[in-house]
């Protein structure tokens, strides 16, 4: 399986696990609330908004070093940019050496991968980016019915 | 949660950029659910695994910490210099240690091709 449709199948596999959670939080959040009711999306304690966008970029395969070392300039010129409008929150550089990771002042996905898409390595699909977004730790809730354990 | 587990790498670029060195300062935890987590196996353990979280919080190891709002699970930002020491300490979360979710680590550094800019091009 190559990690593109590795992460197809997680996603699909997370989508499920979502609804299987989100009524699991509740049980164990409000042990009277029945299956039924605690599957109305009006009752959710786990909702929370999306504030932030985990943004993963990989390289393709078309990405080798040949192709990437010149652009890589421009790449970081354009990163920086970008930090500067306030879009990058914080910027890593993968360890692996198979790319970077940001964390974005971006909720909207698709605003994210055309943002990203602008630069040199996205316009030459040398780099691919996976999003994950990100809100506030919505299990922390628990704390504030349960008694202190 | 093995250093080379992660399927992002490709290898044959690998020998090119060995001469990248910097240092790993960050732990990126991406947490999801197993097959083993259901609703009913996961609830009474909800609240033990919230309080250690927050522990973890506390004592300054997991320093960023979300919900994933599409799709169950977290992503934790670690204060760790090996994917092996944040896997030691996630692994003893007690999701973990009940085999109900998993954690797809990734070592993270300084962005190090921001040297380029401060004229000292990184080496590639």
């Amino acid at each position: 399986m190559n990690p593109l449709s590795a992460r197809k199948f997680a996603v699909a596999m997370t989508g499920i696990a979502e609804v299987v959670i989100f009524v699991a939080a509740l049980a164990a959040m409000s042990p009277t609330v029945s299956l039924a009711q605690s599957a109305a999306p009006a009752s959710s304690n786990l909702d929370v908004p999306t504030t932030k966008l985990l943004a993963i970029g990989s390289f393709t395969a078309k990405g080798t070093p040949e192709r990437w070392k010149p652009l890589l300039p421009s790449e970081v010129r354009d990163t920086v940019r970008l930090y500067l409008t306030g879009k990058i929150d914080q910027w890593y550089l993968k360890q692996d050496q198979s790319g970077v990771v940001f964390v974005m002042n971006v909720t909207d996905q698709k605003e994210a991968l055309e943002l990203l898409g602008k630069f040199p390595f996205g316009q030459a699909g040398l780099m691919e980016f996976q999003i994950i977004p990100l809100g506030p730790i919505g299990p922390l809730r628990v704390l504030l019915s349960d008694p202190a354990k | 949660m093995s250093e080379v587990r992660n399927p992002r790498v490709h290898a044959q670029m690998l020998p090119a950029l060995a001469a990248v060195v910097g240092p790993t300062t960050k732990i990126l935890a991406i947490g999801s659910v197993t097959a083993k987590g259901t609703p009913e196996a996961i609830a009474p353990v909800l609240p033990f695994e919230v309080r250690a979280t927050v522990r973890n919080h506390l004592a300054g190891k997991i320093e960023q910490w979300f919900f994933q709002t599409e799709g169950y699970g977290v992503v934790f930002i670690v204060n760790a210099t090996s994917t092996r020491e944040a896997h030691e300490m996630l692994e003893k979360l007690p999701l973990g240690v009940a085999g109900m979710m998993e954690f797809e680590l990734i070592a993270l550094g300084p962005l190090a091709p921001l040297a380029m800019l401060i004229g000292e091009p990184p080496r590639l």
